[in-house]
């Protein structure tokens, strides 16, 4: 090839290289803030924020690679496995528990990132006479959720749902455009994983089927016989649904064979007839009525309106596309509206079903309430639509009154719902309701003043966002909604500092702890290593993290009174939490002892 | 009066040569005595018999201070046969029988276990001044990063709505040119 040929192709791939950047600037730059938000706390975090949950996500991961953690594990309830399959890489290259973990957030960020590009090849075939670079600012906002950000920085489950769900879209549209045994099975096997990581996904599964149903019967005059095929990945879906609860069982029994049936029973969505039977009942459905209330205005609070224009948007281009079924004029776009929308339904009524009685006055948790947790993960597609209504929609000044309207209903009623409450909803786990958590202090010692704050928080941001929409509309320049991005950059780092850093020192303590064990041990092989536990936050989860090959027996107190001296040995390492009462019997005792972060370690020196 | 003199010179000498080894031995039981003594150092003592502190270590100086037995003293050091105390903002001297075997026995016993404790909190200290240097350390890090992460979540966050308002305005201009 000669010079100047050479040449000409370096200039043409450097203008290709421009062209893409200048193309796709406002993914580029929206990955660029959720990687700059992501690496902004990561040197911060060294573990665990939520507990058990973090670790019994761990947990299954850590027995695939042979560590024995059923001990401890037995101290919270069962957690789904399908994360935990993300988790074993990840800990079989990383030795280190505070880079293992700083890992596991690193895939959530990628996952994040993906959704972003996800979110701009749905909108493409949903809008497609959508302009590139709104769609693009659209997909941005949308994955830029603050919730969204904040679960990055755990290791808890949602990011993967967050994800998975949008895949789950992604793979249905490439289904239904272009039908075929491998285009199915991907979202069919997606489908069940999801349920596999979190049990609440049954709401998506459902969708799924319904779905596929619908489109097999307006396929049934095809003559080329692809939806009798179609059949078999149905069964697929099943057979493959109904294997989960094996390997739950299993799990179960390796894992948590010491947890008592009450604790593990927290987390057991599977048993969905007895919370369908409580329903049916006037109390029930009173219950349910508040209950839809309060998971409705959390809908709307947190993503400042947008979410009821999502549910707008598709619910009614699912009604016309089963219009269209009839008269059989449905296209393949017509069959991703009516999943997203039965998606979005059915996942709210999984909201509903599985936190029934919420709103009762004896009911103590505001965040079941208020719940964010099960209905964050399908808010980032109603975003997208949800833009996409009020930029581009006949009705927006109708829906903004609407909306508003909604919060004059919905507000008072939950405020009564909390009035009524004989402990006023003291008990917030704020981090399952992040999009209303921006002015929660823990203790939670006034909740009514909290929810005032929050509200009137909301609503400003929402008639900011709708301002900022009218002067998109009025202007003519949709791009101007990036707006919008500044508010989500601004809540997201909240979020992530109020509830991840702030606890991130004694977290990083109780790790250096897994140090200290791991060097007793190795002067000590022989001793065994004995946690006393007693009702308290099992802060051990984070030792046994660090010590991955360390077998810990734990005392449970929640099962028998305890009696220190019957443990005190001079071959233990005895670890109990600070908040326990044993500290003058335990110094007098053993001659070594070392105080880290939430928990005490004793042993004698005996070399 | 040669010989009373020679004799005497002699007894003298022979006393002297008996008396040195004495003396020798008497020094080493002091030296040991004293090293025992030491060890009482910053212990406060029950006096075994009534006892008097003078203002330095020689029974000619002057009398200071009068002690009954089962009085309590504080002990700051020995010196040559005396343990020197602490009283009133003074340093007195009291005579080395003033303490018993037995006194001396748990003061020393006292200083042990005193000497463990102090051992054991410093050792304490210094896991604990680990733990809080570790942290710390940890803290200067993070803030350094989350300064850096800071600038720039706001340069991009003002970047995106550049652009935005930049290819709005460059729209809006190509739209007007078009019409």
């Amino acid at each position: 090839m000669s010079d100047q040929t050479k040449g000409k192709c370096k200039e043409q791939s450097g203008k290709d290289c421009f062209l893409f950047y200048k193309n796709n600037i406002y993914l580029i730059l929206g990955m660029g803030i959720a990687v700059s938000i992501c690496m902004y706390g990561i040197l911060s975090i060294c573990g665990f924020s939520a507990f058990p949950d973090e670790f019994g996500y761990w947990s299954p991961a850590a027995a695939v690679l042979g560590y024995d953690w059923s001990e401890i594990t037995g101290l919270g309830s069962y957690y789904s496995y399908g994360y935990s399959a993300l988790l074993v890489p990840i800990l079989l290259f990383f030795h280190n528990a505070i880079t293992a973990y700083r890992a596991a957030i690193i895939l959530n960020l990628v996952l994040q990132c993906l959704s972003m590009v996800l979110f701009v090849f749905i909108t493409k075939e949903l809008y497609p006479d959508e302009n590139r670079n709104a769609r693009a600012i659209i997909a941005a906002i949308a994955a830029l959720y603050p919730a969204w950000m904040f679960y990055v920085q755990t290791t808890m489950a949602e990011a993967v749902l967050y994800f998975g769900l949008t895949l789950t879209i992604y793979l249905m549209l490439r289904f239904f455009k272009k039908p075929g045994i491998i285009t199915g099975l991907f979202p069919a096997v997606l489908l069940v994983y999801l349920y596999m990581v979190h049990m609440r996904c049954i709401g998506a599964i459902g969708a799924g089927i319904c779905v596929i149903l619908l489109w097999m019967i307006s396929q049934k005059k095809r003559k080329d016989g692809k939806h009798r095929r179609i059949w078999l990945l149905f069964l697929l879906l099943i057979v493959l649904f109904a294997g989960t609860f094996i390997l739950k069982d299993r799990i179960i029994q390796i894992l948590y064979h010491n947890t008592s049936k009450d604790v593990l029973s927290w987390n057991d969505y599977s048993g969905i007839m007895f919370r369908i039977k409580k329903i049916i009942s006037l109390k029930g459905l009173s219950y349910l009525l508040k209950d839809f209330c309060g998971k409705a205005l959390y809908m709307g609070l947190s993503t400042f309106g947008i979410a009821y224009f999502g549910i707008a948007g598709c619910g009614k281009r699912a009604f016309a596309a089963l219009g269209k079924l009839r008269k059989k004029e449905t296209s393949y776009i017509d069959f991703l509206w009516i999943y997203i929308f039965l998606t979005v339904v059915f996942q709210f009524l999984v909201a509903l079903i599985y936190l029934n009685g919420a709103s009762a006055p004896e009911a103590d948790r505001l965040d079941n309430f208020l719940h964010g947790r099960y209905i964050d993960f399908f808010l980032p597609i109603l975003f997208v639509i949800g833009l996409e209504e009020m930029l581009n929609g006949q009705k927006t000044y109708l829906g903004m009154i609407v909306t508003l309207l909604a919060y004059m209903v919905l507000v008072p009623v939950a405020y009564q719902v909390i009035v009524t409450n004989n402990v006023q909803m003291r008990n917030a786990h704020d981090f399952t309701m992040v999009g209303m958590s921006y002015f929660i202090e823990t203790p939670l010692t006034d909740t009514l003043s909290y929810f005032k704050k929050e509200v009137l928080l909301s609503v400003g941001l929402t008639l900011l966002v709708d301002i900022c929409i009218l002067g998109c509309r009025k202007l003519k320049q949709k791009l101007f909604v990036t707006m919008i991005v500044v508010i989500q950059v601004l809540l997201g780092v909240k979020a992530c500092s109020q509830f991840i850093f702030l606890n991130q020192s004694y977290i990083y303590e109780d790790v250096m702890m897994a140090d200290v064990l791991q060097n007793v041990t190795d002067k000590y092989p022989d001793k065994k290593v004995l946690h006393i536990f007693e009702a308290d936050v099992p802060y051990i989860q984070l030792v046994q993290f660090g010590c991955r090959d360390i077998p810990i027996s734990v005392v449970n107190g929640e099962d028998r009174d305890i009696d220190i001296y019957e443990y005190m040995d001079a071959e233990t390492i005895l670890i109990t939490c600070e908040s326990q009462d044993y500290e003058e019997i335990l110094d007098d005792y053993y001659d070594e002892k070392w105080q880290l972060g939430h928990l005490r370690l004793y042993y004698n020196d005996t070399k | 009066m040669k010989k009373v003199l020679l004799t005497l010179i002699s007894f003298t000498a022979v006393l002297a040569l008996v008396l040195l080894p004495v003396t020798a031995i008497a020094s080493d039981t002091a030296i040991s005595f004293s090293t025992d003594a030491q060890s009482v150092a910053g212990q406060v003592m029950t006096l075994t018999q009534d006892t008097k502190a003078y203002a330095e270590a020689d029974e000619s100086s002057e009398e200071k201070a009068t002690f009954s037995k089962g009085e309590t003293v504080y002990v700051v050091e020995s010196i040559d046969g005396w343990y020197q105390i602490f009283f009133k903002g003074e340093n007195l001297y009291i005579p080395a029988g003033s303490f018993t075997e037995e006194g001396i026995a748990s003061a020393m016993e006292a200083n042990e276990e005193l000497a463990k404790e102090v051992s054991k909190e410093l050792s304490q200290a210094e896991k604990d001044d680990f733990a809080a240097i570790e942290n710390y350390e940890l803290k200067k890090m993070s803030d350094r990063n989350v300064f850096i992460w800071k600038i720039v979540i706001v340069v991009l966050t003002i970047a995106i709505v550049a652009v935005s308002i930049v290819i709005g305005i460059m729209n809006a201009k190509s739209s007007k040119e078009s019409e």
